[in-house]
């Protein structure tokens, strides 16, 4: 199989990665647990993972670094503690269902979206200043869009919404890893990000970055405090009921690790390299409409496209068929097929990670041509 | 063994003080600290020498680090002291 949905998750991960989680099944148990070998080596496990987390992401407290399910539980958390019934909330019109559907569950969110065109970070920028103009209570903002890859101008974002007093979100889920994120210069309340993909972790792992003191989502057990009957005031316990993904967190520690010592200028590199290569062989093909502009100037690794007659998810399946493995449809973001007038098509989206190769490109592309032309 | 333990809120915090120690050569083990010295249930400490409590005493000062409860513990017992 040729594997293209790093945006979704990157199956193939490092073998440190691999290791691991298989390591921490039997040797980690449950960190603040006990006063034992196993609770021990967790509890460092645990510490080790916060403190290379906040380094990469320039966090200056590692207890603001917490472990999350994924990156739709962390938004969750982020959403939840910031939107109030009746709250005013600005939204980039290329935002997920981990962003719009917690908002639509808040009675009578008063919601604007910025319907930009992608690739076009300007005019995002334009449009935010005239939304924060009229008020908001809450801004939040993916910082690259996860159907077309386009990047957002969140700093510049973030600098707008601190000079208003708005809180800033940041869902970070398809940068984190592969675009430089900085806490300080996002000037974020919150970030939010998954751990399976650009950082290489299992799946069941992701962070949150909390600029401030956030609500729980989840209350519970944490191994402290255990006579209240509320919740620890102090992070990360506040926000971390239940027992720890210990292998999970071990696999994402080593992931880290792996992003940080290849570094995300020579991650986003080749992965940039390998979508131009592919955009360059698609361009060929008759019928082809890609997504991009400015030779991916402001886009990353993810590279979407139709083919005039021929459904998305029908050709995600006979892509399937012939071993390559693509996301087709809607990619759990509506709002962003709305915004760039794909609602009606879906696209299938092509997303390598650090583990392709042009070689797997090129034959991607020739197999989509045979796929197309066999139609 | 004598120690001295310092009392910190959550096994994070604990871990963060004893690097903050370690750092500095002090040499410090993360435990539980024991349930009468606690008012809110389980907690942790960051046990040290008693040797060494002037240098991590001076260490956190420098350092802006904020522990709540310090005890020292001897063949009498435990007993808070404070920083």
């Amino acid at each position: 199989m040729m594997y293209f949905d790093a945006g979704a998750t990157t199956l193939e991960k490092p073998a440190a990665v691999r290791n691991a989680v298989a390591r921490a099944v039997n040797t980690l148990s449950s960190p603040g647990r006990g006063s034992y070998r196993a609770t021990q080596l967790a509890e460092q496990t645990d510490y080790a993972c916060r403190t290379t987390a906040a380094k990469l992401f320039g966090v200056a407290e590692p207890e603001n670094v917490i472990f999350t399910h994924n990156a739709t539980h962390g938004l969750n958390i982020a959403i939840h503690s910031l939107v109030k019934p009746c709250s005013r909330v600005i939204i980039s019109g290329y935002e997920h269902n981990a962003v719009t559907r917690p908002l639509h569950a808040i009675p009578n969110v008063e919601l604007t979206i910025l319907d930009t065109p992608p690739f076009q970070p300007e005019c995002m920028v334009e449009e935010a200043k005239k939304a924060l103009e009229k008020g908001a209570d809450v801004f939040i903002c993916n910082h690259v869009s996860n159907v077309f890859g386009n990047i957002q101008p969140v700093e510049e974002l973030g600098r707008m919404c601190r000079e208003k007093g708005v809180p800033f979100v940041v869902d970070a889920s398809q940068s984190a890893g592969i675009l430089p994120v900085n806490m300080g210069q996002m000037r974020a309340d919150f970030i939010a990000m998954p751990g399976h993909k650009g950082l290489y972790g299992p799946q069941g792992t992701g962070l949150l970055l909390c600029g401030r003191c956030p609500e729980p989502l989840l209350h519970g057990g944490t191994g402290s405090q255990s006579l209240r009957q509320t919740m620890p005031e102090d992070l990360p316990d506040r926000l971390e009921s239940g027992t720890h993904n210990m292998p999970g967190i071990a696999g994402l520690l080593e992931g880290l690790r792996f992003v940080t010592q290849k570094g995300t200028d020579n991650i986003l590199r080749h992965e940039k390299h390998l979508t131009a290569f592919a955009l360059e062989q698609l361009r060929k093909i008759e019928g082809i409409k890609v997504f991009y502009r400015d030779g991916l100037r402001h886009q990353t690794g993810v590279l979407s496209f139709i083919v005039e007659g021929y459904d998305c998810e029908a050709l995600g399946q006979d892509l399937g068929r012939r071993g390559i493995a693509v996301r087709a449809g809607f990619h759990c973001a509506p709002l962003a097929h709305r915004t760039v007038k794909t609602l009606k098509t879906g696209t299938v989206r092509f997303t390598p990670s650090v583990f392709n190769t042009r070689q797997q490109v090129a034959q991607f592309a020739q197999i989509l041509n045979e796929v197309i032309r066999k139609k | 063994m004598a120690q001295v333990l310092f009392a910190a809120d959550s096994a994070t915090k604990a871990q963060r003080l004893s690097r903050v120690f370690a750092e500095r050569g002090i040499g410090a083990t993360v435990q539980h600290l024991p349930v009468g010295l606690t008012t809110e249930g389980c907690a942790y400490a960051v046990a040290v020498s008693p040797r060494r409590f002037e240098a991590a005493r001076m260490l956190l000062k420098t350092r802006g680090i904020t522990v709540r409860r310090v005890f020292f513990y001897d063949e009498n017992g435990y007993r808070e002291v404070s920083l």
